[in-house]
């Protein structure tokens, strides 16, 4: 027998956001240590409480390596701290990074669309 | 909306090129930035005027600023009074309380740069937060200050900027958001800004306003040769 739970209702569960992002540096930044950094900062910023109720999901399914491009789930209210999180990250490993939001979406299909579509900020010319 | 950010330092004293911040700058969504120099000598501020106005582009605005480092009110005035028709936006740096209520309490200073840095108070008053916004002194919240710090250094500076915003909603003084960048690694997007502003207790319209930077015309006219006082000018004709 499956042992999945039944989906919540959106009502109960909460309004969520995905936040599309783009890591900008000079060689290209492997996921699972994007990951780390990213947690470290949230703990060190809003902490394990804060970081729980901001019900926060990093999409693996989403992660762009060759563009460097992901998507992060969390609680509708927590955006702004989400994207002050990502901003106060400012080294990955040994290499200096911006971590820069693309965009904020409601739905994971319109954030897959911010990821693909919108303007690659490394050919900015 | 045309955003700036007005707290920069391109190498020297900075670790990056002005045209490695420019391009990143440009990358990040910024409308213009403005390039600080610290003005120990007329030398030092005409070259950097110089390389600035080279710098300005159709696409993307360049201020000349100066960021004061002074040790004694006396020396602000010397410095204010030397510089301050020859850069577009002065810029305080601030600390020191004697060096914070002297920089609030003149129209000649634009932005007073981190006032609560290493002290263990905001560095504003209720006087000097009347006298900042009778003198439309811009009170910074500087990015690099907390992007360079941790654990309870962090902690006390956000809670002294929390103190300064309250002062701002109570007092009326503008607030100006800045990266504070010394790298182009330092420089973040205008809306991560903004999103730092509203985490410190700001509303987001606030933030972005404080983004704005209206006194760049504001200055720049007046740096004009025609510019007698507000409202006068000498006409051509």
């Amino acid at each position: 027998m499956d042992d999945k739970l039944k989906t919540l209702k959106p009502m109960i569960a909460g309004k969520k956001r995905y936040l599309s992002f783009e890591i900008i540096s000079e060689s290209s930044v492997e996921f699972a240590d994007f990951v780390n950094v990213f947690w470290n900062s949230s703990m060190s910023f809003i902490g394990e409480l804060g970081s729980a109720k901001a019900s926060i999901w990093i999409v693996k399914d989403l992660w762009d390596q060759k563009l460097q491009k992901g998507v992060i789930k969390c609680s509708h209210a927590f955006v702004e701290k989400i994207r002050l999180i990502l901003s106060l990250i400012g080294r990955i490993g040994d290499q200096r990074v911006i971590v820069s939001v693309l965009g904020v979406s409601g739905t994971l299909n319109s954030a897959k669309a911010k990821i693909m579509s919108m303007r690659d900020l490394a050919s900015y010319n | 909306m045309r955003t700036y950010d007005l707290h920069i330092h391109a190498s020297p004293p900075g670790e990056s090129s002005a045209v490695d911040v420019i391009d990143f700058a440009k990358r990040l969504g910024w409308s213009g930035i403005a390039l600080s120099c610290f003005p120990d000598s007329e030398e030092i501020v005409n070259s950097h005027a110089k390389m600035v106005d080279d710098l300005k582009s159709k696409d993307f605005d360049v201020v000349k600023a100066i960021e004061i480092k002074a040790d004694t009110i006396n020396a602000l005035h010397k410095a204010l009074d030397s510089f301050r028709r020859k850069t577009e936006i002065v810029i305080v740096r601030g600390g020191d309380q004697e060096i914070n209520r002297a920089a609030v309490e003149t129209n000649q200073v634009d932005i007073i740069s981190h006032p609560e840095s290493q002290r263990s108070d905001s560095g504003i008053d209720q006087v000097m937060a009347r006298s900042a916004a009778d003198n439309n002194v811009s009170v910074e919240l500087n990015f690099r200050q907390i992007l360079n710090s941790y654990r309870k250094t962090r902690v006390h500076i956000i809670a002294h900027m929390r103190q300064n915003i309250k002062l701002a909603k109570k007092y009326g003084f503008p607030v100006a958001i800045t990266s504070g960048a010394y790298s182009k690694w330092e420089l973040r997007a205008p809306r991560e800004l903004a999103a730092f502003g509203v985490s410190v207790g700001m509303e987001l319209e606030g933030a972005f306003r404080s983004l704005e930077a209206g006194k760049i015309e504001v200055n720049r006219n007046k740096l004009n040769q025609n510019w007698v006082m507000p409202g006068v000018t000498i006409s051509d004709g």
